[in-house]
């Protein structure tokens, strides 16, 4: 299974691992490649309490990321290869004093910067100033109404209205200035959140964002979030109805693959950590977010506030911990949370490792966002 | 601008192994003393679904029981260099009890951690892989690489997952908790002596319902010194008990004060 999907102008369900052969060949020759993607926060604090949060699982010894710890850590990404920083991961980076700052410096040095947010706390002076520096903002939004917004998303009602606003304000600000970026929103998709899929998806059709997206809800290996994989198959046809919705110039998609997957995994190694890293708003350098709680001691790595990342990823620890994970002492079906970010990349090695099948030929066009994979 | 560091080393045509690196001699030489009856036709196995598949002058065989659809026995023949032959014995030893296709998508990824010296540094630099682990693995990745497709054209296409996993043993399953924790007590007392820990460094703390080892460690240990010793620790448990341990420490709840669980 190569985990690619058909050639289209937005892959936001698949993977595009592909793209990077270079890096995939150096991988093979046994060599210290730099990952393409980091996805990572800038603060494990969030001022949202939604109840499907997988950052609840993910608590490891906090430390400050500061300025000078950001700056140094873009530099190093900039200096060994990596492509794409994702500001995603375990806290909402938009309430760090150096959020703006951060995207802005990595934007300078080329790096292709993006962020997930819940979109509360930015205002149409801060989106001016950050959406010329993004390839793409996605706002978490699981919910298509007031009530159930609160509900979900563990808030007061109101601030739906002000997250409706801002999403306004980022399709304007994008066309009056005719950026590059990329606006999404994002439904963590839990079964008893069903009643809410129609409604967001009519929401986004009415804010104008450029995508809408569905994705399961990940879990830990003890199933702590009590996530019903199961239950997704009642709701195939309302998110068909929904994807429905798709325009010109609005596109509603569901992560099929990952829904359809039902919380399984066809792989047991992971070889996906190496290409796409996941870092700890704490600044800990772990292969994955559902390695973040202490309880996973044994795959953390470093910690950015302590260390320069350079010499992090040179350093053997780093080493030591993804070939763990590339070993036979490893086996993600039984030591790992369900769908977790490395998947589609995962499945894309591990079938390529086995010899199932050779590197494609591409396409001319590459897809859109190619540097997160 | 630098993508990677390169650390893979050649292998050196001097030695006893010419086509494998240093990291794997002392596994080849331990395994060519302890085997060498894995050679030859399956013929002679005590079941009847056999997929035999030949690359570049080798072949191997397989034995499945149809009852469990287990490999009950693996040959292989053809002209092995040493240290391909000592691939091929861990592959035999290592395909008794697995699937067919356990066999052709792990089997060699595990014959790499049974013959590389732990102690050495790897011989590359990033990941380890059949790929690239010298030329001893070549021809034994094509040869696993045609039993598959052997085994395709023999029963179809693999269905659904791998899913194929070796569970504790029997004898482990058999014991009870305070017998488990006595005996990992005793292996990690064994264990804190060898890594030149103290007393109260560390201790099992607790093994879970899934039989998962949970480890504390005393004030005395550096917070970057755990990691670490936490993998070796797992290690050394897993050669010490042939079962296969996970070792973690505890749970860490959320300190995000308006976030619940």
């Amino acid at each position: 299974m190569t985990g690619m999907t058909d050639h289209t102008d937005l892959i936001l369900d698949g993977t595009k691992i592909a793209w990077h052969q270079d890096r995939i060949r150096a991988w093979e020759r046994g060599e210290r490649v730099a990952p393409i993607t980091i996805d990572m926060s800038l603060t494990r604090a969030c001022n949202y309490a939604c109840h499907f949060c997988y950052a609840m699982l993910q608590e490891n010894e906090r430390k400050v990321i500061d300025r000078k710890a950001i700056f140094d850590f873009l530099d190093d990404c900039a200096e060994i290869g990596v492509k794409g920083i994702s500001f995603v991961s375990d806290g909402e980076s938009t309430i760090s004093p150096i959020f703006i700052d951060a995207v802005k410096h990595g934007h300078a040095l080329g790096l292709s910067m993006a962020v997930g947010t819940n979109g509360f706390v930015l205002n149409r002076r801060k989106l001016e100033e950050v959406l010329p520096a993004l390839t793409y903002l996605r706002v978490n939004i699981s919910a298509g109404e007031r009530a159930r917004y609160a509900e979900i998303m563990g808030v007061k009602e109101h601030w739906f209205d002000r997250v409706c606003q801002n999403i306004r304000d980022m399709a304007e600000i994008k066309r009056e200035q005719g950026l590059d970026v990329t606006i999404g929103m994002q439904m963590v998709l839990m079964p008893q959140y069903a009643d809410q899929i129609m409604p967001l998806a009519r929401l986004g059709k009415e804010l104008r964002p450029d995508y809408l997206v569905i994705k399961h809800c990940s879990d830990d290996e003890d199933g702590s979030l009590g996530v019903d994989y199961g239950g997704y198959k009642d709701l195939y046809q309302t998110l068909h109805d929904a994807e429905a919705l798709s325009d010109e110039s609005y596109s509603v998609q569901v992560k099929w693959s990952k829904i359809g997957a039902e919380g399984t995994r066809s792989y047991q190694r992971c070889y996906g950590a190496p290409f796409m890293l996941q870092m700890s708003g704490s600044g800990l350098v772990a292969p994955c977010g559902m390695l973040f709680n202490e309880r996973y001691k044994k795959f953390h790595i470093g910690n950015i506030c302590e260390e320069r990342f350079r010499d992090i990823f040179a350093g053997d620890r780093y080493w030591e911990v993804m070939n763990y994970l590339a070993s036979p002492a490893f086996n993600a079906q039984k030591m790992c949370g369900s769908l977790c970010l490395q998947h589609k990349v995962n499945e894309f090695l591990d079938g390529y490792q086995k010899d199932q099948f050779d590197l494609p030929t591409l396409p001319d066009n590459p897809p859109m966002h190619l540097n997160f994979i | 601008m630098a993508l990677s560091i390169s650390a893979a080393s050649v292998p050196d045509d001097g030695a006893d192994f010419p086509d494998a690196f240093e990291v794997f001699h002392e596994g080849i030489a331990r395994t060519l003393r302890a085997a060498g009856a894995a050679t030859g036709p399956a013929a002679d196995a005590p079941a009847v679904v056999a997929c035999v598949a030949e690359a570049d002058g080798m072949t191997v065989s397989i034995a499945v029981d149809p009852a469990t659809d287990l490999i009950t026995t693996m040959r292989y023949g053809g002209g092995a260099s040493e240290a391909e032959r000592a691939v091929m014995e861990q592959l035999a030893a290592f395909a008794v009890g697995a699937s067919a296709r356990e066999l052709v998508e792990h089997g060699l990824t595990y014959v790499l951690d049974r013959l590389r010296d732990p102690s050495a540094p790897r011989p590359v630099g990033g990941i380890l892989t059949p790929r690239n682990a010298g030329p001893c693995f070549q021809r034994p990745r094509r040869l696993m690489r045609a039993l598959r497709a052997a085994c395709i054209d023999a029963k179809g296409p693999f269905e659904g997952d791998n899913a194929f996993d070796r569970p504790y043993s029997a004898q482990w399953l058999a014991m009870d908790a305070p017998a488990k924790h006595e005996k990992l007590n005793r292996l990690v007392a064994k264990w804190r002596e060898r890594a030149g820990l103290g007393e109260t460094s560390m201790a099992v703390f607790e093994i879970d319902r899934y039989d998962r080892v949970v480890v504390i460690f005393g004030d005395d240990v550096d917070v970057w010194d755990k990691p670490p010793h936490l993998l070796a620790l797992e290690r050394w448990l897993r050669q010490e008990t042939g079962e296969r341990i996970e070792v973690f420490v505890e749970v860490a709840k959320d300190s995000n004060r308006i976030r619940r669980l």
